[in-house]
């Protein structure tokens, strides 16, 4: 049953994918279009919430038991995030065709992930680490979306393209703002993750397990990346283009910590 | 009719805007434009068409080869020199004619405003005694088609001001312009045009000019507020859109009063649409990047290539 609720919402976070991109591109008709995608999105997160829950109460692994979970409530957390922005306005709706193939994405690779609990750390100390660094990489997804959506929307308004994804994405400044609003929600929650993180691992020092990898350097760099563009605009006025950029390469830095654990698990 | 009708030129998708800054003819100087062209060999009839996206000279005479080699000659001796120059005769250059009236050939096709830019170099023609004739028949022809393709298809319908795809373009950066500050520097015919699209957007106008009683005018038909010229800098440090309409022979903002203003203006956007050649900015503003995002100035530089204020065509 846990597979079958797992595949729906798979299928249906891809239904929703394409008939985004179907909008957004101008093939399909606005809204019945638009409806559909609303519809198949909600309705994967059903699924995917089901899925989870039933994982839970059957294996006994919650939402932050390990990277295998952690990745999954990422993916819904993203899912959410974009599904929110569709009910709340017209203006970021076209965000989830940037947002719902990251989240399929992040479904899928959560299934190849060990799913035993390799990690050294435990307790407390792990909920509260795995917790705000999921919140973090969620709100950093959705920044990593807009930077994508401002880019190809700035595209437009330089090539005066005046229909189209022009008209369908939101307003240059309003994907500005709301990509600093989301790395201005996600650098803290990293920040506490990263925090709590070196802190439970440098309890696990007596008993001489190994705290330190390449993928905690490369999640350093994340946090160094995103806390530059945040202090660059703040300080020196770095906006728009630059901003976006310097957005898209942390998620990058992101995706590579990612792609680490779900090569090698939660093993260092 | 056609024969020995022969026009040669460039556009907005031919020569960079450079080039057309370089080959610019202002308005009071279409006349004698027109009687340079006119002193050429074998040119019997002239019209000088020049707008910020052209500048063609319509010529009729014996011989059209020789009358374009004539008129390439003269293009490149002011300026068009390393700019490839097109060229139709007989009948093409009928059709183009046709084409550049009816609005077909236009930046943003279907705009009105070619029609009445063309209507004006014939007129100059006209006063300089340029139009005996065979060009004088084809020009009346080509008005009348005009006419009959704006009365008779759709090309006059949705979005043509270019004044209003300035405004579609800061709405695309900036959304509702409701309450936005927009400057209009230049109190002319197409300052008038944006002013009007702009004060329907809901925009709070600011109108600056270098005779403050026509801006004060300007200002007064749309509740804006007047300026004069020299309160340029400090206007744009505190505006989010600026449109340029002035017909002023020299640059009104050079590189380092751009950089001066984005310094103060601490990374806030501003999207600038400049109009007739040459643009109201130093080019060099383009890739300013020193004190601000290089893609807001990118981004600016292509709304200083394209759209509004007045010659369009």
């Amino acid at each position: 049953m846990l597979v079958g609720f797992l595949a729906a919402a798979a299928l249906l976070y891809l239904i929703a994918t394409v008939l985004m991109l179907t909008y957004l591109v101008g093939v399909a008709s606005t809204l019945p279009s638009r409806r559909a995608a609303t519809v198949s999105l909600g309705a994967a997160m059903v699924a995917h919430v089901t899925h989870d829950i039933l994982r839970w109460v059957t294996l006994g692994r919650g939402p932050f038991a390990g990277i295998h979970e952690g990745l999954s409530t990422l993916a819904l957390l993203v899912a959410g995030v974009a599904f929110a922005l569709r009910l709340l306005g017209r203006r970021l709706e076209t965000l989830g065709v940037f947002v719902a193939p990251l989240t399929l994405l992040m479904l899928l690779a959560s299934q190849g992930v060990d799913a035993q609990p390799a990690a050294p750390l435990s307790g407390a100390l792990l909920g509260v680490h795995v917790g705000s660094t999921i919140l973090g990489t969620a709100a950093f997804t959705v920044a990593f979306a807009l930077a994508a959506a401002y880019l190809v929307q700035e595209r437009e308004v330089r090539q005066k393209r005046l229909r189209g994804m022009f008209q369908r994405l939101p307003p240059l400044e309003v994907l500005d703002v709301a990509s600093f609003r989301s790395i201005a929600l996600g650098l803290p929650a990293l920040t506490l993750g990263l925090v709590t993180g070196l802190s439970a691992g440098l309890q696990e020092v007596g008993r001489g397990i190994p705290i330190v990898s390449w993928r905690h350097y490369l999640a350093l760099g994340v946090w160094a990346v995103f806390a530059a563009v945040l202090a660059l605009r703040l300080l020196a006025g770095w906006r728009g283009h630059r901003a976006a950029i310097g957005t898209i390469v942390g998620y990058a830095s992101a995706v590579m910590v990612l792609v680490g654990y779900f090569v090698r698990g939660a093993r260092l | 009719m056609t024969e020995g009708v022969v026009v040669v030129g460039l556009n907005h998708r031919t020569a960079p805007v450079e080039a057309r800054e370089r080959l610019a003819v202002p308005p009071d100087g279409l006349e004698d434009a027109v009687r340079a062209v006119l002193a050429l060999e074998g040119v019997r009839e002239a019209v000088v068409v020049a707008t910020c996206n052209r500048v063609e000279l319509y010529a009729a005479g014996a011989e059209a080869e020789s009358l374009a080699n004539e008129l390439r000659r003269h293009m490149q001796a002011r300026g068009g020199s390393g700019v490839t120059l097109y060229e139709h005769r007989g009948e093409a250059a009928v059709q183009h004619a046709f084409r550049v009236c009816a609005s077909l050939d236009s930046l943003v096709v279907g705009e009105p405003q070619i029609l009445g830019q063309v209507k004006e170099a014939v007129a100059a023609a006209r006063s300089a005694g340029a139009l005996r004739g065979r060009l004088g028949r084809v020009m009346a022809r080509a008005f009348q088609t005009a006419k009959r393709v704006r009365t008779e298809t759709g090309i006059a319908e949705g979005q043509v001001s270019v004044a209003s795809v300035a405004v579609d373009l800061a709405r695309g950066i900036f959304g509702d312009l409701m309450g936005r500050k927009v400057l209009v520097v230049g109190a002319g015919k197409m300052a008038l045009g944006a002013a009007r699209t702009l004060a329907r957007a809901g925009a709070s106008l600011l109108i600056a000019n270098r005779s403050f009683d026509r801006a004060e005018a300007l200002a007064r038909e749309y509740g804006a507020t007047a300026h004069p010229l020299t309160d340029l800098g400090m206007l744009l440090q505190h505006v989010d859109v600026a449109v340029c309409s002035t017909g002023a022979s020299g640059y009104l903002l050079t590189r380092h009063d751009v950089a001066t203003v984005m310094k103060a203006r601490r990374g806030r956007g501003l999207f600038r649409a400049t109009s007739s050649p040459p643009r109201g900015t130093s080019t060099a503003c383009s890739s300013t990047t020193s004190t601000t995002s290089s893609a807001r100035w990118r981004r600016e530089g292509a709304g200083a290539r394209s759209p509004p204020s007045r010659p369009s065509g």
